[in-house]
């Protein structure tokens, strides 16, 4: 098992979790990029060097509310030796590659005026990552692909104007806002262009407030506040380092996005995923959807389908709050992986004596 | 007035090696004394002369260094005593053909009256024209520089043996030239109070092959215009023009088959390096708004340079790439995101260009710091580490440098040198209220384009890459043997070129990689990340052609199956 590229892992669950869900494959559209992104074997430590998801396998499957059966996905491209500025390259060629023949000369002309600033040479200077490149897939094949940029404070002139007016309210009103990434997705008749930030010391959610204000979605809030309050067991108040905010422009107006990272918090309930169904209750649907969601990425040999690392809360002013949640299959754990080959290595020699 | 003919190519081939050998026995005499080390003495090395003892391996010396000292010492010896020249490349040809040597550029014919082309050995006049075709196609001899002997070289052997070929069939026709050139370097040099009739055997050898491939003969009537309008072109790109001026020719079908670095290949990924960074920059875009500004009549100039030239730029204009397969070009060739989405990209380029570049910038500062320390510190990449880096990317280079990219290369060159030349009239100029072209190209980006970008950032990155570039190609032969990479003694003495991106110094190699990565703040930790070497791709050496089957095959599982087979 030890030389077995981590890309066969990887390819063979989301294969799974496709014919599980019932939706395109999506190892025919993307099968060689996690072929060059995941080169080494699941045992090499190198492998668990990454941003997206520290001491795993960067594919980090997410799940949204409201979007039904749609198997959706983020990988850190072309694994760990890579640089940050070919990764960058490399995300910016393979949605351009998925857009034009899925989506039409439309899609590609809107990503590359939106993403003009990351796509050359410009803007290479002390980047960490570079970039990720995520996939979603229905029924019918690619749903939407997007590429999430690296984004330094400078850059923020480089972005168009309707999103650059909400960065300066975002950061007119919560001061302790600083740019993370920004991310351009790409469906079939639409584009969404965000921008990221980390939120610098504690937050107590209703802190929010000036700034939905200003966004035209106060009215949102308490939804937003139940939903934290209901799965976090009555926390409002979010420590330091635990809390991105996300901010986009859609036909509905603005967007925005509350990410908490649940390995931040020191106290997130055992029963956080009943707790969330229990939100989920008065739509049977999306619970469905949920429960079936993680079943396809539950291994065949039992135990749980992985650590749930992000809760995401997003709202526009005509949509009520919806909660999405972030992914760390089992699967892909790194030193898991590598004391189950041990194991097996000690099993053999074992077998051999 | 008959002058003697002075080949000025070998004279600098020899004062150069004579030069590396002098500077060398300088730090070594330094070495040693430090070191507390004997310096060998003049009996010594007199006593490995008569004993025959004239390898490298054989010499006398209780340590490296030693033994370095005397090889250097026999071979200046070797100089004075028997006219052995130091030019390796020189030496081999005259072995072959029997000519004696030509001291400062002089042949035995030319050291006293009569002299003149007349007066010229059949011998010299081969010597010559093959040590032309040798360096013109870059053939090297790979051997340390205090190697006595004129060691046999595989790939030097070849290069040698193809020279002779391809003067022999081709004898008349290079005399008809030689002939030619001598009228055109008439007087160009003095010795003392004698004029000298100059020739560069190199550019003798480039106008012979664009004559072979023309099937033009030795009696053809044109001769003396063809022979003029192919020194035209080597000229046009001195010092003076635009840096992407370069010198392309193209590849020979009948090269070495084992040779994964094809020269002619890296200088033409050198202009397209260069065309993309000032696509980058937005070049192009800039001249395509000045001819649209000029037809609407929005820019305050009627007749004169500056209407003639932008007037003759829009008439070629469908001759010329589109912004789309410029593009395409640079997709293809360093994997920059743009163009049609469906082709086969270089993936790899990025990676091995910024461990390349690391990895000189590395073995730079530990040089450095050994300078400081006066010590040898074991560094943190060695010279076979930056042959690795470098052979790695030049490799790659020379992988997607083949097809369309040669023509592509000279298109560009030429549509660059328009473009200057249109952004330097003072018709341009003054309508933007510029005191250069640079910020004609800044001020129409800004008004027209939607921003301007950091033209300093990106006119950096072209000269420094096409540096970086052009350096690999020189140094093909050396990344793809043994020995030195990179002369540590050429980059202390900090010895630099006058036109670094057509010949480039190790030195110069490693300013442009230190500025490279100036401009493009990358951070030391990652320099120093990069500069360790990895695994390298797989990769051909020449691009595979896979059946339309096999393609779909592939494709239908995730593989792109392009260049190299990948």
């Amino acid at each position: 098992m030890k030389g077995i590229p981590a890309a066969e892992t990887v390819k063979r669950r989301m294969s799974v979790a496709a014919k599980s869900l019932g939706v395109a494959d999506p190892t025919e559209f993307v099968g060689g990029l996690i072929d060059r992104s995941f080169p080494l074997p699941l045992g090499d430590e190198k492998v668990a060097h990454n941003a997206l998801m520290p001491g795993y396998a960067p594919a980090q499957p997410r799940f949204r509310t409201g979007d039904g059966d749609v198997l959706r996905f983020v990988i850190e491209p072309l694994g760990p030796e890579s640089s940050p500025v070919t990764r960058r390259h490399e995300a910016t060629r393979e949605l351009r590659r998925l857009v034009r023949p899925t989506f039409g000369p439309d899609a590609l002309r809107y990503f590359d005026k939106r993403s003009e600033e990351w796509r050359g040479m410009s803007s290479i200077s002390r980047l960490d990552y570079g970039a990720w490149f995520g996939t979603a897939y229905d029924q019918n094949g690619l749903k939407s692909a997007s590429v999430t940029y690296e984004l330094h404070p400078w850059q923020l002139n480089a972005l168009p104007a309707s999103l650059a007016r909400l960065v300066v309210a975002a950061t007119d009103s919560l001061p302790t806002l600083s740019p993370l990434f920004t991310s351009i997705a790409v469906a079939k008749d639409a584009g969404n262009h965000g921008v990221t930030f980390m939120h610098r010391g504690a937050l107590r959610l209703n802190n929010l407030e000036p700034l939905m204000n200003r966004l035209g979605l106060a009215h949102q809030l308490p939804g937003v506040m139940q939903v934290v309050g209901l799965t976090l067991g009555g926390r409002f108040h979010l420590p330091d380092g635990s809390v991105l905010l996300g901010l986009a422009e859609t036909p509905e107006g603005p967007e925005l996005k509350l990410e908490i990272m649940l390995g931040r918090l020191p106290d997130v309930p055992q029963s956080f995923l009943d707790l969330l169904a229990l939100g989920l209750s008065e739509r049977p649907r999306e619970l469905r959807a949920l429960v079936r969601w993680l079943q396809a990425f539950t291994p065949e040999d039992g135990g749980s389908a992985g650590e749930i690392s992000i809760l995401s809360i997003r709202t526009t002013p005509r949509m009520a709050p919806r909660v999405a949640l972030h992914l760390r299959p089992v699967e892909f754990e790194v030193g898991r992986r590598r004391e189950r080959d041990e194991e097996e290595v000690d099993e053999r020699e074992l077998a051999t004596a | 007035m008959v002058n003697p003919i002075r080949f000025v190519d070998i004279a600098a081939g020899e004062t150069d090696e004579l030069n590396h050998i002098t500077r060398r026995l300088a730090e070594l005499t330094a070495t040693l004394k430090d070191s507390s080390l004997e310096i060998p003495t003049a009996q010594e090395i007199n006593d490995d002369i008569d004993a025959g003892k004239l390898t490298l391996d054989k010499l006398q010396g209780d340590s490296p260094l030693q033994e370095e000292y005397v090889g250097l010492k026999i071979r200046e010896h070797l100089r004075s005593s028997k006219h052995q020249p130091l030019d390796r490349v020189f030496f081999g040809v005259e072995l072959d053909t029997g000519a004696h040597d030509a001291k400062d550029g002089f042949f035995h014919s030319q050291r006293d009256t009569p002299w003149g082309f007349d007066q010229l050995t059949a011998a010299e006049i081969e010597t010559a024209a093959r040590y032309g075709i040798l360096t013109r196609d870059g053939a090297s001899v790979n051997a340390p520089l205090a190697e006595p002997s004129q060691p046999i070289d595989r790939r030097y052997a070849t290069a040698l043996a193809n020279s002779r070929a391809e003067y022999r069939a081709n004898a008349d026709l290079y005399q008809a030239i030689l002939k030619q050139l001598v009228e055109a370097g008439r007087n160009a040099g003095t010795v003392g109070e004698q004029g000298t009739d100059d020739i560069n055997t190199h550019d003798w050898a480039t106008i012979a092959k664009t004559l072979i491939a023309d099937n033009t003969s030795a009696t053809d009537l044109y001769l003396p215009v063809k022979v003029q309008t192919a020194l035209g072109n080597i000229t046009v790109g001195g010092d003076s023009v635009a840096p992407s001026s370069i010198d392309i020719d193209l590849p020979s079908l009948d090269d070495d088959a084992t040779v994964e670095i094809v020269q002619d290949n890296l200088k033409a990924m050198q202009a397209i390096y260069f065309s993309s960074m000032l696509e980058e920059l937005r070049l192009y875009q800039v001249a395509d708004k000045l001819v649209e500004l000029f037809n609407a009549g929005v820019l305050p100039f009627g007749k004169g340079k500056g209407g003639d030239l932008i007037f003759d730029y829009w008439r070629k204009s469908n001759e010329r790439f589109t912004e789309v397969e410029r593009l395409n070009l640079y997709a293809r060739c360093f994997g920059f995101p743009g163009g049609e989405p469906m082709q086969s990209p270089n993936r790899e380029f990025n990676d091995l260009w910024l461990r390349f570049v690391s990895a000189v910038s590395s073995y730079f500062r530990q040089v450095t710091v050994d300078s400081l320390l006066r010590a040898s510190i074991p560094a943190p990449i060695t010279q076979e580490g930056l042959r690795k880096a470098g052979r790695d990317l030049a490799a790659n280079l020379s992988l997607y440098g083949y097809g369309v990219a040669y023509f592509a290369a000279t298109s560009l060159q030429e549509q660059i040198k328009d473009i200057i030349e249109i952004l330097q009239t003072d018709d341009v100029k003054s309508a933007y209220g510029a005191r250069d072209m640079w910020q004609v190209v800044d001020q129409v980006a800004s008004l027209e384009l939607g921003g301007a970008r950091n033209t300093v950032r990106y006119r950096t990155m072209a000269q420094t890459g096409a540096t970086i570039v052009r350096w690999l190609g020189e140094h093909a032969s050396e990344l793809s043997s043994f020995g030195n990479v990179i002369d540590a003694t050429e980059v202390r003495r900090n010895i630099k070129s006058q036109n670094p991106m057509s010949d480039p110094t190790d030195r110069d190699l490693v300013d442009a990689c230190e500025q490279w990565l100036a401009v493009t703040g990358t951070p030391d930790q990652q320099v120093e990340q990069y500069s360790q070497p990895v695994e390298a791709p797989n990769a051909t050496s020449v691009p595979i052609q896979i059946p339309q089957a096999a393609k779909d095959l592939l494709e239908s599982v995730g593989v792109t199956a392009g260049v190299g087979g990948r």
